[in-house]
């Protein structure tokens, strides 16, 4: 079956609640019309802003993606991931505004994988490879639900609440801060 | 895998999506890079007879220590799993051995992969990736279903007459006489089968991604027929196939 694909639509941080995606998009799906195309398709995230404006162009959502993964050295995921927090932090306004004033510390104890802990301070993620005795935030859970927080699957209220995830120590400011750092969305 | 396997594994890979729907394209070029590369993550399974009856498609990329198993085919008159998983363990070894940190398989809809991944460690994420659709134009996109409920009306056995697929205000018309398929864009015959759904509901169901029975029962598949309710349900259940493999680049 053919399909236009849209394979990217962004907006400057600047420019946005000003309907540029929506206009964008209108004249992408004019192109398609017009070209012959009876479909049009794209690939986003549910949790995304933009979400909303594809439903509101008459996107619907069809099937969502799955993964199999599997881990050989979960020391290394942790350490990429801190670092991709950082690069993200550096491109985002948003972020940097939420984290402003925040300095914490988070331990993650994932049973027989080990523990993993990072902190939060001068404004940069930092990897711990010796977790702090009093952490902020103290966390009990498995590697595999760490991935499906980390891969924006679930939040970090949920996953509390379904007993995936146990809190031995944090404030729920603190917990609030750590869902956003976790799924990497930081707009309301 | 090797640049002079490319015909065959297109032609593998033709008769593994065969009916099954998705916008996925391969060509023999598309074969040719792949078994250009020389990482040792593409690998072909033969049989006695030397022939390709399946094969496995890998990425690696060294600084993220990360592997991707990006495809996997397998001659359709074979089982799957027993395939596949020589092929996945094949390729699961190299990239231990390259130092992978972490292995993924990302499908969009496979449910033949429960049959190897678990087995092997492997544990599953349901992403909050979504594809999405929007239907620009309803007339141009029955019209381009045809093909497909043309083959599906094919497999209809015991049964010949009209059908109608309504979507919106407009409609798409089939008359079958044993293996023939007659296609019209208008009549005004009465019809033996109306099966009315928005065009979202059509995709879904077309794509095997929403079962029929469910989408029945939820009403958003109406049908007006003077078959009986177990013939009727047969037919649909040909029509729109439950959840197969879809076919799908991830761009």
């Amino acid at each position: 079956m053919k399909t236009l694909g849209v394979l990217a639509v962004c907006t400057s941080s600047e420019y946005r609640n000003r309907g540029v995606a929506t206009s964008l998009l209108k004249q992408a799906m004019a192109f398609a019309d017009k070209a012959g195309f009876s479909n049009t398709s794209l690939y986003t995230a549910t949790l995304l802003p933009v979400h909303r404006i594809y439903e509101r162009q008459g996107f619907r959502d069809i099937e969502k993606t799955t993964r199999y993964i599997k881990h050989l050295d979960y020391d290394f995921v942790f350490r990429r991931w801190v670092m991709w927090c950082n690069r993200y932090l550096k491109h985002s306004n948003i972020a940097q505004k939420t984290l402003q004033g925040w300095n914490g510390s988070v331990v993650f104890d994932l049973g027989s994988k080990g523990v993993k802990a990072f902190r939060f301070r001068n404004g940069r993620f930092q990897r711990l490879t010796k977790p702090p005795q009093l952490a902020d935030i103290f966390i009990v859970t498995s590697v595999e639900t760490l991935t499906r927080l980390m891969s924006e699957v679930s939040f970090l209220g949920d996953a509390i609440k379904t007993g995936q995830v146990q809190v031995k120590r944090g404030s729920e400011s603190d917990l609030k801060i750590l869902n956003k750092i976790l799924v990497g969305i930081w707009g309301e | 895998m090797v640049r002079g396997d490319a015909e065959q594994l297109h032609k593998l890979h033709a008769s593994f999506t065969q009916g099954y729907v998705g916008p996925l394209e391969r060509d023999v070029r598309y074969y040719k890079r792949a078994a250009s590369k020389k990482d040792g993550l593409r690998w072909v399974a033969i049989n006695q007879k030397g022939q390709i009856v399946g094969y496995v498609i890998t990425f690696y990329l060294k600084r993220r220590r990360f592997g991707r198993i990006f495809e996997i085919a397998v001659d359709p008159n074979l089982d799957f799993g027993s395939v596949a998983r020589i092929l996945v363990e094949k390729v699961h070894n190299i990239l231990v051995e390259k130092g992978a940190a972490t292995i993924q398989a990302p499908t969009m809809l496979n449910p033949n992969y429960e049959q190897v991944f678990p087995d092997m460690g492997f544990f599953k994420v349901e992403m909050q990736e979504v594809f999405m659709v929007a239907i620009n134009n309803i007339p141009r996109f029955l019209d381009e279903i045809k093909p497909i409920m043309v083959n599906r009306l094919k497999k209809v056995q015991d049964w010949n007459g009209t059908l109608e697929l309504k979507c919106g205000e407009h409609s798409t018309f089939f008359k079958k006489d044993s293996d023939k398929i007659q296609t019209f864009d208008w009549t005004n015959r009465d019809m033996d089968y109306r099966i009315l759904m928005d065009e979202y509901t059509l995709t879904a169901v077309l794509l095997g991604v929403t079962e029929y029975e469910a989408a029945y029962a939820e009403g958003k598949i109406q049908i007006k027929t003077v078959l009986s309710k177990g013939k009727a349900k047969e037919l649909l259940g040909t029509l729109f196939p439950k959840r197969q493999f879809l076919a799908f680049n991830f761009w």
